[in-house]
């Protein structure tokens, strides 16, 4: 698993690309990280998953507690560019109706600024 | 446990002065919270304060005492307390006995005529030492206890699956769970219904450990109860979903497929609370997977209402309920065993009862993975209705 802030907009949305695998074996450590960058995204988080090639439900379960985090502070949590065969974890788990899921960065973004 | 100072230091000398002199030459340190001193005359002594006291961590002892000297005692404060380190003090150039009391134990030594700088730099290395010691116990105590939760959880997951399953002329049913090395949250369970109904359950809860294990245990625990004196597999969710809800700051949650079938007109209704679907096996070796009815997982959001969807099942037909541990296990290439390889595993024997069908499943999966350590349980159910109606 590799985490990356790739960008902050001026607006305060922060992007976070997230890479390979994460399972019950590094959930722990991917809510640390994701919780340490997370004070920077002062208004909302956007997680961008295109080369993401697994994800379980513990780290479903972190998704979860950044959501709650995320709508404390008044922002939002969303995800883009979710594989296909992620997809359906999302679909599935009926986590796309918790977290929005949206097709490209841009769109995120632009559902984080309305 | 790692003790914070002030340590306790335990003086053993049948010398009377020696008291009021440690006092003073030490009172810097006493002032500072360092250390505090008691003191006894000779071995017998030292062992009843020791006996009596549960928080000395050192003992600085002389050798030559009346009744009990200092090389016996060395020998009996590990029966005491083995974490106790000890300093001895002999006579300057007492080469023999320096060797006799670090053979039996002593940590370190001083000589007569005392120099307290001397002595003060011994006992801060001792204590150095006591406390790295402590902290290593401390860890290992960890490691049991993290290996004891572990297995705990794992005996209260095996705990709550059915052995036994109930027999009909109408219907066959049989279940597994294959736990992941390390302990996952698969469970299943069969509860019998008024009228012939069957209940079934095949869940997966986010996490592990004792926590997720008494999660486990109550989602299991109130499904049954929502299932008897319900009105279907949607409502159960729904009132289970709610229950879930309400005490959960964990943020831990379960994926749930519930079922039931009614033997009388052969319908099998069920509903998802973030579950993969059922697979349904047709007698002639034909499969779908049966369409997702839309619910989220149970424990996330309260007050939400949960669809279910039906289907009549023929003899012969075949339903398996199944985790995520059979559809994404992996072989060495991480390439998942899929939906497909499933259809095939089940559809492979037709004449087989539900046992034997359940059994290929695992076989399947097992083949497909090879030496690849399984990295999440295994869990499939199979239900079949049989030729008698």
């Amino acid at each position: 698993m590799k985490l990356a802030v790739v960008n902050v907009t001026e607006s305060g949305v922060m992007v976070v690309a997230i890479e390979g695998r994460v399972d019950s074996s590094n959930a722990q450590q991917f809510e640390r990280v994701l919780d340490a960058v997370a004070d920077a995204g002062k208004r909302g988080m956007v997680l961008d998953l295109e080369n993401l090639t697994y994800i379980s439900s513990a780290a479903l379960r972190v998704l979860l507690g950044l959501t709650k985090d995320q709508a404390r502070k008044g922002g939002t949590l969303t995800v883009c560019s979710v594989p296909d065969s992620l997809r359906k974890v999302f679909e599935v788990s009926g986590f796309d109706q918790i977290i929005p899921v949206h097709d490209s960065q841009a769109e995120a973004l632009a559902a984080c600024s309305r | 446990m790692v003790v914070k100072p002030p340590y306790k230091i335990l003086v053993v000398d049948d010398e009377p002065d020696l008291e009021p002199l440690m006092l003073q030459r030490m009172r810097r340190n006493i002032r500072r919270g360092q250390y505090t001193f008691v003191f006894a005359r000779n071995g017998v002594q030292a062992l009843d304060r020791l006996h009596a006291e549960d928080d000395i961590d050192m003992v600085v002892s002389d050798i030559n005492m009346p009744e009990m000297d200092g090389l016996t005692l060395l020998q009996q404060i590990p029966k005491v307390d083995p974490n106790i380190r000890s300093i001895i003090v002999s006579a300057y150039g007492d080469m023999e006995n320096i060797r006799t009391a670090m053979n039996r134990g002593a940590f370190d030594f001083v000589t007569k005529p005392i120099d307290f700088r001397d002595l003060r730099v011994t006992i801060d290395r001792t204590l150095q030492h006591l406390m790295e010691w402590r902290e290593a116990l401390a860890s290992r105590d960890q490691l049991v206890a993290l290996q004891n939760e572990l297995s705990v959880a794992s005996k209260m997951q095996q705990s709550i699956l059915p052995t036994h399953f109930p027999e009909s002329a109408h219907y066959q049913i049989f279940a597994n769970m294959e736990p992941a090395r390390s302990v996952g949250g698969d469970f299943f369970d069969v509860v019998s219904l008024e009228n012939e109904r069957i209940g079934m359950t095949v869940a997966d809860v986010s996490d592990k450990g004792v926590p997720a294990a008494l999660f486990m245990m109550s989602t299991r625990t109130l499904i049954k109860g929502a299932a008897i004196g319900s009105g279907g597999p949607g409502d159960v969710l729904r009132e289970v979903n709610n229950l879930l809800f309400e005490d959960n700051e964990t943020e831990m949650f379960v994926t749930v497929l519930y079922a039931e079938y009614n033997p009388e007109t052969g319908e099998f209704v069920y509903a998802s609370g973030g579950h993969d679907p059922p697979l349904l096996v047709k007698s002639d070796g034909s499969s779908t997977n049966l369409p997702l009815t839309g619910g989220i997982a149970l424990g996330l959001l309260s007050d939400l209402e949960y669809r279910q969807n039906s289907v009549f099942l023929e003899p012969g037909d075949t339903i398996v309920l199944y985790t995520d541990g059979v559809s994404e296990a992996m072989d060495s290439t991480e390439e998942q065993f899929g939906l497909e390889r499933l259809r095939a595993a089940v559809a492979a024997d037709p004449g087989s009862d539900a046992e034997a069908a359940n059994d290929l499943v695992f076989d399947a999966v097992s083949d497909f993975v090879g030496d690849n350590p399984a990295s999440d349980d295994i869990t499939c159910l199979t239900f079949r209705r049989t030729g008698g109606g």
